[in-house]
């Protein structure tokens, strides 16, 4: 009887979603009860929240979090994902209470983590970002996530090194997880434009890259992959004499 | 009661919102990450919200796929799942799943009665007015206080040419609801004035448009003997009578086009 009556009280809120006037034209203006019935549990808020911040709407995300914590204030998933919603709208005291309350009600919360560590990436305060990170580690070893991201504040602060190595661990751990994938792009990319400044640093102002600018540079590797071409490489050859 | 109205008015209208039909992606492989640690009933309610969002923002085809992370990953018992998704489904034009959903809602609930409502709904739209109507005298059979079932049913015997069991239905809705007792307090001539209106559903107001809808069509029957057997004689006015119904049944009335109740103008909205 209870499921009978959530399923009948959920459709009953679909259809109101279903019929209702295009409510995002006046988002200022609503209210939870626009969103759902003040009967329906904290993790459907969420959902909501998500799937607007997923269309880019992040106000109304903010506002379907924050109903959310209305049914249930101690609800950590709401509070780490309006933070990042916070985080995108450049709230970033919003952002990090946010982060800072869902940790105080889960120590262990990684995402609370992770996202505290990309707010304070953002805000250049690298030690903090990586210190977050790590934590998360710590909690869940296998949160390629978190590798990713301290990644990107190894990257930041040019320690590229380090910063391959927890990329490495991200696609090992999550061999379908793309986002390590790109990254480790721009990180290569990154220590070939020092390579291509060191060899300038070195062979004296003035000299060309031996393949030319390093957009002409990968532009003939892209070809030269595509068509089996290895001739690229001989353009960097040294010959003795 | 008043819930269930809501269903049922809802998918009403589900079949009048003409939507794009937007390619369907059911054969990508599911990807349901979201709290997947969590509770089956943690994620269920996740994924009706993310489903809910996806349709407030016209995102038919995002909000289905919510829905089937929910009845094919999560909970294949979950009813409601099922119940939005045909909804989604009658949006989409994509009847034949829309009666599959329902069918599994009445596989897995056989009492549910919004099921049969909303089904027989997808089959007048598919046409199927002989299924439609077993759905709808399925419904009254088992609850007789079923309005909208009486509604829904009328629709289909008017679409059947027969007015007079229309008639019959919606004058059944109207008394089963009280809305004519409710029409005749706020319209009595001696009410004070300021007096304020009494708490009823709006929506039980539709039987009373339907009914103008098909004493209108026995109207344009009746308009349409006189000028057959009067000809050339016919008087003028009556012809523009005539020929101003028969655009009105040919467009925004048609009956036999799925969408006559939207045009009929009984959404909730309106009010």
């Amino acid at each position: 009887m209870k499921r009978l009556t959530i399923c009948l009280m959920i459709l009953g809120v679909l259809g109101t979603l279903l019929i209702a006037l295009p409510i995002t034209s006046a988002q200022s203006e609503m209210t939870c009860d626009d969103l759902a019935p003040a009967t329906v549990p904290a993790s459907l808020f969420v959902g909501m929240g998500d799937a607007y911040f997923a269309q880019g709407d992040q106000t109304l995300a903010i506002l379907a979090y924050t109903c959310g914590l209305a049914q249930d204030d101690t609800y950590t998933p709401a509070y780490v994902n309006r933070g990042f919603a916070h985080l995108v709208q450049h709230n970033d005291t919003a952002a990090e209470d946010d982060f800072n309350r869902a940790l105080e009600l889960d120590d262990a919360s990684v995402a609370a983590y992770n996202n505290r560590g990309l707010l304070y990436l953002s805000q250049g305060n690298f030690g903090l970002a990586i210190t977050d990170f790590t934590l998360a580690i710590t909690f869940d070893p296998n949160y390629a996530i978190a590798y990713h991201n301290r990644a990107l504040v190894h990257a930041a602060e040019r320690n590229y090194d380090l910063a391959l190595a927890d990329l490495q661990q991200a696609i090992v751990l999550d061999p379908e997880y793309a986002a390590p994938h790109a990254t480790l792009g721009a990180v290569y990319a990154a220590m070939a434009l020092e390579s291509y400044q060191t060899y300038a640093d070195i062979a004296g102002e003035g000299a060309r890259l031996p393949g030319g600018e390093p957009d002409s540079i990968l532009n003939a590797q892209k070809r030269g992959l595509e068509t089996n071409d290895f001739s690229i490489w001989l353009i960097f050859w040294t010959p003795a004499y | 009661m008043k819930k269930r109205v809501i269903i049922s008015l809802v998918v009403i209208l589900v079949l009048v919102m003409v939507g794009p039909v937007l390619a369907q992606d059911d054969d990508k492989e599911l990807d349901c990450p979201a709290f997947a640690n969590s509770s089956t009933e943690n994620r269920v309610t996740y994924y009706v919200g993310e489903g809910m969002a996806y349709a407030d923002s016209g995102q038919v085809s995002r909000a289905i796929y919510s829905y089937t992370c929910i009845v094919e990953l999560i909970d294949p018992t979950y009813v409601p799942g099922y119940m939005a998704r045909a909804m989604l489904y009658t949006q989409r034009h994509d009847y034949e799943l829309a009666v599959e959903d329902f069918n599994r809602v009445i596989d897995l609930q056989p009492d549910f009665l919004a099921a049969y409502n909303n089904r027989g709904i997808v089959y007048a739209a598919q046409q199927e007015y002989e299924l439609a109507l077993a759905d709808f005298d399925h419904v009254l059979g088992a609850d007789s206080g079923y309005v909208i079932a009486y509604n829904n049913r009328a629709v289909i015997y008017a679409i059947l040419g027969d007015y007079d069991q229309a008639i019959a239905d919606l004058e059944q809705a109207i008394s089963v609801s009280g809305i004519d007792a409710i029409y005749a307090e706020i319209t009595d001539p001696d009410r004070p004035a300021g007096t304020e209106d009494p708490e009823y559903n709006p929506n039980h107001a539709q039987p009373y448009a339907l009914l103008g809808i098909i004493y209108s069509a026995q109207a344009l029957d009746n308009y349409e003997a006189y000028l057959r057997l009067k000809g050339s004689q016919s008087d003028a006015r009556i012809q523009s009578a005539a020929g101003s119904l028969e655009s009105r049944f040919t467009f925004e009335l048609r009956l036999d086009d799925g969408t006559w109740l939207f045009t009929a103008a009984f959404s909730p909205i309106a009010g």
